[in-house]
């Protein structure tokens, strides 16, 4: 193959890719420009302290929620079931609970996901500070920090379209 | 009864849209939009079940308070912007109280950080970009009146072209005291 025939395969490759995986978005996820997250460092409901940073490396899943959300409520159960499926080598799920206390929290994730643990953001700063669209709010950081994936309310992430979107980007280069 | 249980069915009560909610809805091939009158009792089940201080849930049980929830049911891009939302009373004009003035009440009263932020939370966005199939839903506080309300809303359709802006009238909403 010329050089030139070389170019055009890898050009033609990059734009099919590209494509691919702009027109393979599950339902209710959009791209967006890459910026840079915003901090969060925020405990868990045993007191133990999260920040992205140290998750860098990988792609995180972050998760904004609050008890009162209806579709909050619904999509949680799938929460755990998408995590179950994505392990944790590339990947890191973080949940955020927006301005609520221990107590709610805790009778709320006991009924609805008893497996999973939330960091509390609890006078909501960090939050407002990721400016979500409303909530359940889901961003989708790439493993230099930057948001790549915004999710459109609540979604069933244990549905194979969205397990298999994120299996796609979290695909080490 | 279990506190969760309680707190699901204060969920329920201030989201359905039930029998108790009077509900104005409009339905298009690319938007739906339908408002639902709160009733004090709704509106104090809610935040009460979130700790909220009484003083608080009082002052916003004096104001009319309305649920509203919009959907993008088209394929491009709806602009939404809350000052574009008019609100008539008998011939009048009345205000939105927004999310200024709700922040100097709150100010005043000093309330509680994470309860500022679930109030905010439970609002409906100012502005925002609706995608294609995205809903969106919260409340819309107004001072309380007896007479019916109509909105006059304007939203922005982005077609792949060019823009078209199309008026939303809705009437005989009516506060609930």
């Amino acid at each position: 193959m010329s050089t030139l025939g070389r170019f055009s395969f890898v050009v033609l490759l990059a734009l099919a890719t590209g494509q691919s995986i702009a027109h393979e978005l599950p339902k209710g996820i959009i791209q967006q420009d890459a910026r840079p997250a915003p901090p969060l460092k925020l405990s868990d409901m045993d007191g133990n302290f999260s920040e992205l940073g140290q998750f860098k490396g990988k792609w995180v899943f972050v998760h904004f929620w609050a008890s009162w959300c209806g579709p909050c409520r619904r999509e949680m159960p799938t929460l755990k079931d998408m995590m179950d499926a994505m392990g944790g080598e590339n990947f890191h799920a973080i949940l955020i609970n927006t301005a609520e206390d221990e107590d709610t929290v805790f009778s709320f994730m006991a009924a609805v996901a008893p497996e999973l643990n939330t960091l509390m953001d609890v006078d909501g700063l960090v939050t407002e500070a990721w400016k979500p669209r409303g909530l359940p709010a889901t961003y989708l950081v790439d493993p230099d920090g930057n948001i790549r994936y915004q999710a459109l309310g609540g979604r069933p992430w244990n549905d194979s379209a969205y397990i298999g979107f994120l299996k796609k980007i979290t695909i080490p280069l | 009864m279990p506190v969760y249980a309680f707190r699901t069915i204060s969920l329920l009560l201030i989201f359905s849209l039930g029998p108790y909610s009077r509900a104005a809805e409009i339905r298009t091939p690319e938007y739906s939009l339908s408002i639902s009158a709160r009733s004090p009792e709704q509106i104090g089940a809610f935040y009460e079940a979130r700790g909220f201080p009484e003083k608080a849930v009082t002052r916003l049980q004096q104001h009319c308070y309305l649920t509203a929830y919009f959907r993008n049911t088209s394929q491009n891009i709806i602009w939404l912007d809350l000052d574009n939302w008019i609100f008539h009373s008998s011939g009048k004009t009345v205000p939105r109280r927004d999310r200024a003035y709700w922040k100097q009440i709150w100010k005043d009263m000093d309330l509680a950080m994470r309860f500022q932020s679930t109030f905010r939370w439970t609002l409906m966005p100012e502005q925002l970009d609706f995608h294609p199939d995205e809903r969106e839903g919260g409340n819309l506080i107004l001072p309380y009146t007896g007479q019916p309300l109509e909105l006059e809303a304007t939203i922005r359709i982005q077609g792949p072209q060019s823009e078209t802006i199309k008026t939303i009238h809705m009437s005989n909403i009516q506060c609930q005291r």
